[in-house]
C-alpha cells in the first residue's frame, strides 16, 4: 500500500497571513467611517462642500486601493505568473495604497496620489523582490516621494475647512505655547483625542486608533512593543519640554494626539515586514523612532511632521536591531548598555530642546526690523520686515501724521497664505485699524500670516508715535 | 519563550489497554543510537527463545538486543525503521509458544540491588529511554552524584496517551520501581511530572504515594514542549544546564522506561514490549501493547483501518513525528505513537511577513526566521546557532504564512555539519 510522505508537524495553528490581514483591515474601517463623517458628511451639513466633494474620503481610499492592487496584477502579468489576480491578493498588495490614502491630506489631487502609490509600491516593494522582502514601508516610500517633489502641495498644515492642524499652530507658535494659544483653537484636549481637528483621514481619530490597537494587539496582528516605546517615549521627552516651559500634561497629549503620531505608531511602525523580529529589536526601535519624531517637530525647521520620516529612517536599521536582538536573547544582560544610552539620550535630549524653546520664548517678544525710514512732511514711509509663516515678509508702510495711510506687500515666501490675506481684505482693514489691530479678524486659512502682520503693524505705529 | 498550548482536537480516548503480542514475525533491529556496529550472536535458521539475547553493541558502551518472540530466525534482512532509515534486522518467526529462559517468577526483592547489580541488570535489559530519544538508560545512573530523580510522564505531544494508559494500569509498580531506583542510587528525592489537566492521574497516584515521603507528584502547565527535560528541570528545580541534566545531578526518565526498569530488576525480562498510542482519523484511538520490532502493517490488520487513498502513517506525535514511505516499518522501543491519517494539512505556503512569532515562541531561543534568511551564509548561522533547535516544530505550528520552518532549521544544521567536516 502506498502512503503519502511529508513534512511535519501535522498540526497547524489556525492563524494564517490572510488572517491578520483581514484583522488589519477590521481596526481600520472605524477609522475609515469616521475620517468619512468628519471630512465629508460633516461638511456636507455645514454646507461647505458639495455632495460630489463629501465622498472624497472614500474616493481617495479606493482610488489607493484600486492602484496598488493593480501594479501588483500588471506585476504578475509582466513576470507571466498564471494567477495574476491570486498572486496580487496573496502579496497583501492593497495595504500600501490603502494606508497611503490615509496618511495624505484630504486635499490631495487622485493624480498625484495614483502617482505615489505607483511610486511606492514599485520603488518600495516590487524592486526588492516583492511581498515580505521589502526593506522599506512601501507607503511611506509613496509619501516621501509626495513630500519630496510636491511638498507646497502637501502642506498637511490645512483640513478641508481651512483651519491649521494642531501641529501646524503648534509649529507657529515655536513649539512653545500656553493651552489657550495650543489647545482651545480646538476647543479642548478631549476633542483633539476623539478626533475632532484636521489632519489626513487616518490621523484624526486617536481614539479609534488606540480601540485599533487593542483589538490588533487581543488578535496577535501587531508588533505590540514598538508602539508602545515609542508612543511612551514621545510621551516622556514632551512632558521634560513641558516642564522646563512651565507647561502641564496637556502638552505632550497634545503632541500625542496631533498629527500621524497614533495612526502612524499603530499601523505604520508595526508593518510586520520592515520592522525587527525580536523583542529587544522592537523596543529599540520604537524609542528611536521616539527620539526622531520629537527632533523632527521641534527642531528641524519647514518640518511639521515627523512621524513618517522616523518610521522609514528606523526602517533602515532593522538588520542591525535583530543582530543585537539575537545576542540578547542568548543573554538578557547584554540589552543593559544599548538600554541605558539610549534612555540617556531620551534626557538629555528632551533637557536640550525644553531649555533651547526657553531662550527663544523670551526673545520672542515682536521687534521691528525696519530697513528703511524715508520722511517728508508729514509723510513717513517705512520699510520693514515681518514675521511671516515661512519666512519673512516685506513690506511698505506710509504714515500720514500719525494715521497709516497704506500697506504694500514687497516680498514675501507664502504663496499659499498672501493671496487669501490679499483677497480677505485684511490689508484694509489694517489700515483702517490706525495700529488698533486688537479689533481685526485674523483670515481663517492664514491664521499664521495675518497674525504676525498684525503684531507687526501693532509695534510699528506704537514705534511711531513714540518716535 | 510564550508557552503555547498547542490547538488540536486531543482524540477522546478509552484508556484501557489492548494487547497485541502475536505478530506472526517480528523484526529485531540490529541498531543502537543510529549506530549498526552491532554484533549478531544468532545464525538463521537457529531457535530463540523469548528474551533471548540475538545482539550486542560493544563500542563506547555495551547494550544487549533480545528477541521479543519464541521461534526460529528467518533471516537477515534490511528493514526501514521510523526515521526512513534501512536497517539490518534479523527476522523470527513466532511459533507463539512464549518459550522463555528468564524466570518470571520473582528472584530477588528489588531494593536489595547493590549499585553495579543494578547498572548491570538493566544494560542487559536493553532498556533505553523510551520517550523518543533513545539514549542508554544506564548511562545516566552511572554518576555517583544523583541527588534527584524526575519521572516525566507530561506527554506534552497532542494525541499520545501511552505513558497515561501505562500509569492508570501500573501505578503501583511505578512508584515501587522509583522508590527501589532511588534506593539503589543513594537519591533523595523524586519528582513525578504529570498535565495539571489530568485529574485521572492525580487520582490514581494518590492512592498509593502516602507510602512514599519522598516521593512527590509535579503538575506541569498545559503547553508545549513541556516535557522537554531542560523545560520541565526549568519548571521542577528552576535551574538551568547546558549540555546534560546529569551536571547537576538529576536524572530524567520516561515512566514507560522506569517501568520497563522494574520488570527489568523484578523479573529479569527484558525490555521487548511497550505500549503505544494509535490515533488518526482512520482507526479508533487505542493503547496497545505490542512486541519491539512488529511491523505497522501486521498492527494495522491486527487493529483494522478504513480504507483511504491518501494515507498517512506518521511515527511519533503529531509535532515531531515523521511520515514513513510505506507500512513494512519496524516499531524500535523509542516508537510512542503511530497516526493513520487522510487528514490534509493547511499547508498554503505564501511570503515569510517577518511577524516574528516563530522565534517568540521556539523553547532555545532561536530566531528561525533569520536561520531561514541567512541559510548561505555561514558565519551569520554560526551566530544564530541552529544547533540549539530541539526540532520541536512550534515554529511551524505558528508560522501564519505555513514556512516549514523547523526544516529550514534542520537544513542549517546540515550546513553547519558540512563546514566543520
Amino acid at each position: 500500500m502506498k502512503t503519502i510522505t511529508e513534512n511535519g508537524p501535522f498540526i497547524k495553528s489556525k492563524n494564517s497571513t490572510t488572517k491578520m490581514m483581514r484583522n488589519l483591515l477590521i481596526a481600520l474601517v472605524p477609522i475609515i467611517l469616521f475620517s468619512f463623517y468628519y471630512n465629508g458628511i460633516r461638511l456636507y451639513n455645514l454646507k461647505a462642500i458639495s455632495l460630489i466633494e463629501m465622498f472624497k474620503p472614500l474616493l481617495l481610499i479606493l482610488v489607493g486601493t484600486l492602484t496598488s492592487f493593480l501594479i501588483e496584477v500588471i506585476y504578475a502579468l509582466i513576470i507571466k505568473n498564471k494567477k495574476p489576480f491570486e498572486y496580487s491578493f496573496y502579496s497583501y498588495s492593497i495595504f500600501p495604497g490603502l494606508f497611503l490614502s490615509l496618511i495624505v491630506p484630504v486635499n490631495t489631487p487622485l493624480i498625484l496620489l495614483i502617482m505615489a502609490v505607483c511610486f511606492g509600491v514599485i520603488f518600495g516593494k516590487i524592486v526588492f523582490g516583492g511581498f515580505g522582502k521589502n526593506i522599506f514601508n512601501p507607503a511611506l516610500v509613496g509619501y516621501l516621494f509626495i513630500f519630496v517633489c510636491y511638498s507646497s502641495t502637501l502642506t498637511s498644515s490645512l483640513d478641508a475647512i481651512s483651519t491649521a492642524t494642531p501641529l501646524a499652530n503648534l509649529k507657529g507658535f515655536d513649539y512653545v505655547g500656553t493651552y489657550n494659544d495650543l489647545v482651545l483653537p480646538y476647543n479642548s484636549i478631549f476633542d483633539l483625542i476623539l478626533g475632532f481637528k484636521g489632519g489626513a483621514l487616518g490621523e484624526i481619530s486617536g481614539l479609534l486608533c488606540i480601540i485599533g490597537f487593542i483589538y490588533l494587539t487581543i488578535t496577535k496582528v501587531i508588533k505590540y512593543k514598538i508602539p508602545c516605546t515609542y508612543i511612551l517615549t514621545v510621551f516622556i521627552m514632551t512632558t521634560i519640554i513641558a516642564l522646563t516651559n512651565n507647561m502641564g500634561l496637556w502638552y505632550p497629549l497634545l503632541h500625542i494626539f496631533s498629527g500621524g503620531l497614533l495612526f502612524g505608531a499603530i499601523f505604520m511602525a508595526t508593518d510586520p515586514v520592515t520592522t525587527p523580529i525580536t523583542s529587544f529589536g522592537q523596543i529599540v526601535s520604537g524609542i528611536l523612532m521616539g527620539i526622531i519624531t520629537v527632533i523632527c517637530r521641534s527642531l528641524i525647521p519647514g518640518l511639521v511632521e515627523g512621524v513618517m520620516l522616523s518610521i522609514l529612517s528606523v526602517n533602515l536599521l532593522v538588520a542591525i536591531l535583530d543582530n543585537i536582538g539575537v545576542k540578547v536573547k542568548f543573554n538578557i544582560k547584554k540589552c543593559i548598555i544599548p538600554l541605558v544610552i539610549l534612555i540617556l539620550l531620551v534626557i538629555t535630549l528632551s533637557l536640550y530642546i525644553g531649555l533651547s524653546k526657553v531662550k527663544t520664548s523670551k526673545k520672542d517678544t515682536p521687534s521691528l526690523e525696519i530697513i528703511e525710514t524715508i520722511k517728508n512732511n508729514d509723510k513717513t514711509t517705512y520699510t520693514l520686515y515681518s514675521k511671516g509663516y515661512s519666512g519673512k515678509i516685506k513690506l511698505k508702510v506710509t504714515f500720514n501724521k500719525d494715521n497709516i495711510n497704506s500697506i504694500e506687500i514687497l516680498e514675501h515666501q507664502e504663496s499659499e497664505f498672501i493671496p487669501k490675506v490679499v483677497s480677505s481684505g485684511l490689508i484694509d482693514s489694517l489700515v483702517s485699524s490706525n495700529g488698533d489691530t486688537s479689533k481685526v479678524d485674523s483670515v481663517s486659512g492664514a491664521t499664521f500670516t495675518s497674525k504676525y502682520l498684525k503684531e507687526t503693524i501693532n509695534a510699528l505705529s506704537k514705534h511711531h508715535r513714540g518716535a | 519563550m510564550k508557552k503555547l498550548q498547542l490547538v488540536s482536537k486531543r482524540a477522546e480516548h478509552n484508556y484501557t489497554l489492548q494487547k497485541f503480542l502475536k505478530p506472526h514475525f517480528v523484526y529485531i533491529p540490529l541498531i543502537v543510537q543510529n549506530n549498526t556496529n552491532v554484533v549478531c550472536e544468532v545464525k538463521v535458521d537457529e531457535y530463540v527463545y523469548k528474551g533471548q539475547v540475538v545482539g550486542s553493541f560493544n563500542e563506547n558502551f555495551t547494550l544487549k538486543i533480545h528477541s521479543s518472540v519464541s521461534g526460529t530466525v528467518k533471516e537477515i534482512k534490511k528493514m526501514r525503521l521510523y526515521n526512513n532509515e534501512l536497517v539490518k534486522c534479523i527476522v523470527i518467526e513466532n511459533d507463539f509458544k512464549e518459550n522463555t529462559k528468564y524466570n518470571e517468577k520473582n528472584i530477588k526483592k528489588i531494593s536489595d540491588y547493590s549499585k553495579e547489580e543494578f547498572i548491570d541488570n538493566i544494560q542487559n535489559a536493553g532498556i533505553i529511554g523510551m520517550g523518543g530519544a533513545g539514549f542508554p538508560t544506564y548511562f545516566k545512573y552511572k554518576s555517583d552524584n544523583i541527588n534527584t530523580l524526575i519521572v516525566n510522564a507530561v506527554e506534552c505531544e497532542p494525541f499520545i496517551s501511552s505513558d497515561h494508559t501505562l500509569i492508570l494500569n501500573n501505578c503501583e509498580e511505578i512508584l515501587e520501581a522509583v522508590d527501589s531506583i532511588m534506593e539503589i542510587n543513594n537519591i533523595s528525592k523524586c519528582y513525578i511530572a504529570i498535565k495539571d489537566i489530568y485529574s485521572d492521574l492525580k487520582f490514581e497516584f494518590d492512592k498509593y504515594i502516602g507510602t512514599y515521603p519522598n516521593i512527590e507528584l509535579f503538575f506541569t502547565k498545559n503547553y508545549y514542549p513541556a516535557g522537554w527535560e531542560k523545560n520541565l528541570i526549568k519548571d521542577i528545580m528552576h535551574i538551568e544546564y547546558n549540555n546534560l541534566p546529569i551536571e547537576k545531578g538529576i536524572v530524567v526518565n520516561n515512566v514507560s522506561t522506569i517501568y520497563a526498569i522494574y520488570e527489568s530488576l523484578k523479573y529479569n525480562k527484558p525490555s521487548i514490549e511497550r505500549i503505544i498510542t494509535v490515533s488518526g482519523n482512520l482507526v479508533k484511538d487505542t493503547n496497545i501493547l505490542i512486541k519491539i520490532g512488529t511491523t505497522i502493517k501486521e498492527l494495522i490488520d491486527f487493529i483494522g483501518m478504513k480504507e483511504t487513498k491518501k494515507l498517512k502513517v506518521i511515527v511519533g506525535g503529531p509535532m515531531m513525528g515523521k511520515t514513513v514511505s510505506s507500512l513494512d516499518i519496524v516499531i524500535t522501543k523509542n516508537v510512542n505513537s503511530i497516526i493513520l491519517s487522510d487528514e490534509e494539512v493547511y499547508n498554503k505556503e505564501v511570503n515569510c511577513l517577518k511577524c516574528g512569532k516563530c522565534s517568540d515562541v521556539c523553547p532555545s531561543k532561536l530566531c528561525p526566521v533569520l536561520i531561514m534568511e541567512n541559510l548561505e551564509n555561514k558565519d551569520e548561522l554560526l551566530k544564530l546557532q541552529p544547533n540549539k533547535c530541539i526540532e520541536c516544530g512550534l515554529c511551524s505550528y505558528i508560522c501564519p504564512s505555513k514556512i516549514l520552518l523547523r526544516d529550514k532549521v534542520i537544513e542549517a544544521k546540515q550546513v553547519l555539519r558540512g563546514d566543520k567536516k
